[in-house]
C-alpha cells in the first residue's frame, strides 16, 4: 500500500526532522568540540586533544593536551618563572629548549625519548617502522622512542647534523642554521600518526594522505606495480596496515618523498660513512650500462621470478643422479626427457629456486616490474643493533614478514646480516634449500658465493650499481658475455 | 561695442551689484575656511580621539569642605587613608571608576569609564561565547575579591587586590628597575601609592592606578591616550601613548567599532615618542618587547624570535595573509598615520601584534589576563586567539 503525505504531515515531518537534526548536531558539538572547528593542527598528532603534546610542567598549569604552551613559551616564562625543563636561555621559535644542538640534543627529543621525557604519557609508543607497519611486535620492543632510534648502538641512523647541513644548503629560504633537522621531514604542526611527513620542498602539506601520493600512484606512473610485503609472520596480511591490500594504495609514496633529498643529482655527505651517499635514481626505467637506475625501482626486471632469464621450473622424476642433482625434484626449463630428467644439464634441485630468485608474495604476484617503496627495506629514523648484528644503511631488521636474526654460522647458514636481510625476499644459500647459480652452472647448499665474496651482498648489490661484476652480464645484450649492467 | 569694461562708466546699480558680490565673496571665503577647518579639526579629533577632559558639575568629583549637613561627603576608602582626598576629590581612582553592579560601563554622574565592576561585567567583548570582558582594557572584577581574587586574571592594583602572591616582580622586568628604589611601579602596582618614602609620592613614582596612568589631568587633555603618559610628561606629551578610541570604550564593540592602538615597527626599545602601547608595557615588562640579540634581555632581533614579537610587522605571506578582518579576540595595532579607511580591515604587511593583542591590561576572565581562554580544556577554544594570526595552526 502506498502512503502519501498530506501537507500537514509533511510540515510535521519536516519540523521533527529539522529539530532532531539540530539536536544531533548540537550533541556532536558538545561531545566533540574540537572536531567542530578542527584544522590541520587540531588534526595533527601533536594537536590532538586526546593524545597530543602534553609537557608535564605545563600540564600542571592546566593547559590542555595539544596547547601551544607545551612547546612554545611566548614570553620564555610562565607565571614569572620558567617551567621545566628550566635552565639556559630563551630559545628561538619561543620553544622551551634550543632547537638543535647535536644528535643527542634536539628539541624533539625532550619528549620523544625514553627515560627523562617531559611528555606526561605517550598513548602510543614510538616503536620503529618494522613494529608499527611491519607488524613485528615481537622483535622490536626496542627502540621504543625516537631518541633511541637516532642513537642506536652499533646500528645506523640518519645523521641529524648531516641533514641540517644538506637542507639549509639546498633550500636556504626554508631551512636556516637554527632550524631543526627533524623538520626536514616533519612539520610538527601537521604530522599525523598515519601520515607523519611533509616534503622539504612543500612543508605545509602532509605527504601521502591525498590521491596521487600513494605508492600505487608512483608505481603506475613509472611503468610498474607495487606489491606490498607481508606483515610479520603472515602470508595473508600485508604492510602497512595488516589488511589484504597489496597495490600500495594504502601506503604513502615514500619514493617521491625521500627523493627530494636522495635522488640522482643531490650530493649528500655522510659523516658516518666518510663519503658522499650513492645516488639513487628510482625513476629511470632504462637498464642501459652506466645509466643510473635500479631494478628495485623503475627498471623492468630481466630475470623471471625464478631468477632466470627464461624458462620455468618443472617437476621431474629423473632416475639419473649426479653429484649435484637429486633423483627427483625440480629442474629448470622444459622439456624434460622421457626419463623425466631435465634436459638442461640434467640438474635437479629439491626446490624450484635459483640463486637470487624472489619469494612470495612477489613470486606469486609475478609482476614484470616491481617498484618497491623505500620503507619496504629501510627504517626512516634508524636501525638498531639487534640480536648480535649490526644494521647498516638504516636497513630494517624485519622485512617482508621475516625477522633477520643473527646468523648461526657454519655450512648452510648465512653468516652475515646482509645475507639474512636479502633472504627476506630472495632465495640464497641456506641449510634447507639448494639454489642454482647460473653463472657457475651449479647448485649450492652452503658456503656458496660468487663474485662479491661470501655473504657481502651489499658489496655489489646497492643503489645505482650500474657497472658491477659478472652477474650483471646476464641482462646485457646479448645475454651472457655482454657488458656489465645493473645489480640492484 | 567695446569688449573692455570701463568700471568708471558703470551705473550705480551695477556698482552696487558688484559691491554686494564682492562682499558675498568675502563672506563665502571666510565661511569656507571655517568649514574646512572644522572638518579638519573634526577629522583630526576623530583620528586621535584625544582624551576628553571631564565636563559637568565640579561637585561630581570635588567637595570643598567634605561636609554637607554635617556629614562627610567623600567616600571612605580606608585603604587610601582618611578622606577627603587630595585635590578636594570625593573619591579615589578606583572609587570613581568602579560600579557595584555588572551592567554599568559608564558612571551615570561623572561619565567615568568603569574598569572595575563588583559583579561580573555584562558588557563588552567576549570570546567564543565566554564571559563579557568589560571595556577595552578589560575589568578588574576577576582579580578582585568579588570575582574570585585570582591574581592571574588581572593586574594587581592597590585598592583592588593585594600583591600577586606568585610574582615577586613584574615578569620580564629588567633587574635594575630603572634605577628606582624598590618597590616601584615597575615592580608592583599593589603597594600604597600614598607612600612618601620609597618610592616618593609624585607623578613619577606612584603605584596603584597611577603607576600606569600618569598625570591624570582630568581638566585638560594630557595629550596621552588614556593618560598613559611617560615620565617625560609634562613638557613632552609626545612621549605618551597615542591611539584612536571608540566613543563607548568598546562597551559594545564590533570589527568596525573599536579602539585602535599605535604599533611602531622596529621601535621596540623603550624609546618614547612613537606612541606605541607595547613600549609602554615594556616599562615594566621589558624583556617581552625589546629588540635585543641577547635572549636573556629581549625578544631577539628577527625571526625566529626568542619571545613572541610585538611591534613587528605581521608578514603578508603564508598563514598571516589570511588575517584580514579585524578581530576583537586578537586585535592588531596600526602604524601611526596609517590607519585604514575601513577599521574592520587588517593589513598583513602593515599591521602588527601588540601586547594587548593577547592581553586585557586591567583584567579578564582568563589566566594571564588573556583575551581568550588559552587554558581552556577545549583545545579549539584555547587556540582560538592564536589562530586569528596563526591561521594554519587551527
Amino acid at each position: 500500500m502506498r502512503t502519501n503525505w498530506n501537507t500537514k504531515g509533511r510540515i510535521i515531518f519536516s519540523v521533527i526532522f529539522f529539530v532532531l537534526s539540530t539536536m544531533l548536531l548540537a550533541l556532536c558539538c558538545i561531545l566533540y568540540p574540537d572536531s567542530v572547528s578542527s584544522g590541520p593542527y587540531l588534526n595533527s598528532a601533536h594537536g590532538d586533544s586526546n593524545y597530543g603534546v602534553n609537557r608535564s610542567a605545563t600540564a600542571t598549569f592546566g593547559y590542555a593536551k595539544g596547547n601551544c604552551a607545551h612547546c612554545h613559551e611566548q614570553h620564555a616564562s610562565i607565571g614569572g618563572s620558567e617551567p621545566a625543563p628550566a635552565g639556559g636561555s630563551p630559545s628561538r621559535y619561543a620553544i622551551f629548549a634550543d632547537n638543535f644542538i647535536s644528535q643527542t640534543d634536539d628539541f624533539c627529543f625532550y619528549c620523544h625519548r625514553g627515560i627523562g621525557s617531559v611528555q606526561v604519557l605517550f598513548s602510543r609508543t614510538n616503536y620503529n617502522y618494522s613494529y608499527w607497519f611491519g607488524g613485528d611486535t615481537v622483535n622490536h620492543a626496542t627502540p621504543n622512542n625516537i631518541y633511541d632510534a637516532f642513537n642506536p648502538v652499533l646500528g645506523s641512523s640518519h645523521n641529524l647534523q648531516d641533514i641540517l647541513n644538506f637542507v639549509k644548503t639546498k633550500w636556504p629560504e626554508t631551512f636556516k642554521d637554527e632550524s631543526n633537522p627533524c623538520n626536514a621531514c616533519h612539520n610538527p604542526h601537521l604530522a599525523q600518526r598515519g601520515y607523519p611527513v611533509v616534503r622539504p620542498t612543500d612543508r605545509n602539506n602532509i605527504w601521502g594522505d591525498s590521491a596521487s601520493e600513494h605508492m600505487s600512484d608512483y608505481a603506475t606512473a613509472h611503468g610498474g606495480l607495487y606489491q606490498a610485503p607481508y606483515r610479520y609472520n603472515s602470508t595473508t596480511t600485508y604492510e602497512p596496515d595488516g589488511s589484504g591490500t597489496t597495490d600500495g594504495s594504502n601506503v604513502p609514496d615514500y619514493i617521491t618523498f625521500c627523493s627530494d633529498c636522495h635522488n640522482a643529482t643531490n650530493v649528500i655527505y655522510s659523516t658516518i660513512l666518510g663519503r658522499n651517499l650513492s645516488y639513487i635514481n628510482w625513476a629511470n626505467p632504462n637498464r642501459t650500462y652506466l645509466q643510473a637506475g635500479d631494478y628495485h625501482g623503475s627498471i623492468t626486471r630481466c630475470f623471471d621470478v625464478d631468477g632466470n632469464s627464461g624458462g620455468q621450473w618443472k617437476t621431474c622424476g629423473c632416475i639419473k643422479d649426479d653429484s649435484y642433482g637429486f633423483a627427483s625434484g625440480f629442474c629448470r626449463g622444459a622439456p624434460v626427457d622421457a626419463a623425466g630428467c631435465c634436459l638442461y644439464n640434467g640438474h635437479t634441485v629439491n626446490a624450484p629456486v635459483w640463486w637470487g630468485d624472489i619469494k612470495p608474495p612477489y613470486k606469486t604476484a609475478n609482476y614484470p616490474n616491481f617498484i618497491l617503496n623505500c620503507t619496504d627495506c629501510h627504517e626512516p629514523h634508524g636501525a638498531v643493533h639487534g640480536n648480535g648484528t649490526t644494521t647498516p644503511y638504516l636497513l630494517r631488521k624485519t622485512v617482508n614478514g621475516h625477522y633477520n636474526k643473527q646468523c648461526a654460522g657454519g655450512p648452510g647458514n648465512p653468516c652475515t646480516w646482509e645475507e639474512e636481510f636479502c633472504r627476506s625476499c630472495h632465495h640464497h644459500r641456506n641449510s634447507t634449500e639448494q639454489t642454482y647459480i647460473p653463472e657457475f652452472d651449479r647448485t649450492i647448499t652452503s658456503d656458496g658465493w660468487h663474485c662479491g665474496g661470501p655473504g657481502n651482498c651489499l658489496n655489489c648489490h646497492n643503489h645505482n650499481a650500474y657497472a658491477k661484476c659478472y652477474a650483471c652480464w646476464w641482462c646485457a645484450t646479448p645475454p651472457i658475455g655482454g657488458t656489465p649492467g645493473h645489480t640492484f | 561695442m567695446s569688449f573692455i569694461e570701463d568700471r568708471s562708466q558703470a551705473s550705480d546699480i551695477e556698482k552696487m551689484r558688484l559691491k554686494v558680490k564682492a562682499k558675498n565673496k568675502g563672506l563665502w571665503s571666510s565661511h569656507s575656511v571655517f568649514f574646512i577647518c572644522s572638518i579638519v579639526i573634526a577629522l583630526w579629533g576623530y583620528a586621535l580621539q584625544l582624551e576628553a577632559n571631564v565636563t559637568g558639575n565640579c561637585s561630581n568629583c570635588h567637595t570643598m569642605h567634605n561636609s554637607q549637613n554635617g556629614m562627610s561627603v567623600a567616600v571612605d576608602r580606608s585603604m587610601y587613608g582618611t578622606p577627603p582626598y587630595g585635590n578636594l576629590l570625593k573619591d579615589t581612582c578606583v572609587g570613581c571608576h568602579m560600579a557595584t553592579n555588572g551592567a554599568t560601563w559608564k558612571d551615570p554622574f561623572t561619565g567615568a569609564p568603569i574598569v572595575f565592576n563588583t559583579s561580573a561585567p555584562q558588557y563588552g567583548a567576549s570570546s567564543g561565547g565566554g564571559p563579557k570582558q568589560g571595556l577595552a582594557g578589560g575589568n578588574f572584577y576577576w582579580v578582585a575579591a568579588a570575582g574570585g581574587n585570582d591574581p592571574t586574571k588581572g593586574h594587581n592594583v592597590w585598592g583592588i587586590s593585594g600583591q600577586d602572591p606568585n610574582l615577586a616582580d613584574a615578569p620580564g622586568a629588567q633587574n635594575i628597575h630603572w634605577g628606582c628604589a624598590t618597590p616601584t611601579c615597575h615592580q608592583t602596582l599593589a603597594t600604597n601609592p600614598a607612600s612618601t618614602t620609597s618610592p616618593p609620592n609624585d607623578n613619577r613614582h606612584k603605584n596603584g592606578c597611577e603607576g600606569c596612568h600618569l598625570y591624570v589631568s582630568h581638566h585638560t587633555d594630557s595629550g596621552c591616550y588614556r593618560y598613559l603618559c611617560s615620565h617625560g610628561y609634562p613638557g613632552d606629551a609626545s612621549h605618551g601613548i597615542r591611539g584612536a578610541g571608540d566613543p563607548n570604550w568598546e562597551s559594545n564593540p564590533s570589527s568596525t567599532t573599536h579602539n585602535t592602538y599605535i604599533a611602531a615597527a622596529g621601535q621596540n626599545l623603550l624609546s618614547w615618542g612613537y606612541g606605541n602601547i607595547s613600549a609602554f608595557c615594556a616599562g615594566c615588562h621589558w624583556k617581552f618587547h625589546t629588540l635585543d640579540t641577547d635572549p636573556n634581555n629581549g625578544i631577539g632581533i628577527g625571526s625566529p624570535w626568542f619571545r613572541h614579537p610585538t611591534d613587528v610587522v605581521m608578514p603578508a605571506s603564508g598563514e598571516y595573509s589570511v588575517y584580514t578582518i579585524y578581530s576583537l579576540i586578537a586585535p592588531v595595532g596600526r602604524p601611526e598615520g596609517n590607519f585604514p579607511a575601513d577599521p574592520s580591515q587588517v593589513r598583513p604587511g602593515t599591521d602588527m601584534a601588540t601586547c594587548i593583542s593577547c592581553h586585557r591590561v586591567h583584567g579578564s576572565p582568563y589566566f594571564k589576563m588573556m583575551r581568550w581562554d588559552y587554558k581552556s580544556s577545549t583545545l579549539s577554544t584555547a587556540l582560538s586567539g592564536c589562530n586569528e594570526c596563526h591561521t594554519s595552526k587551527n
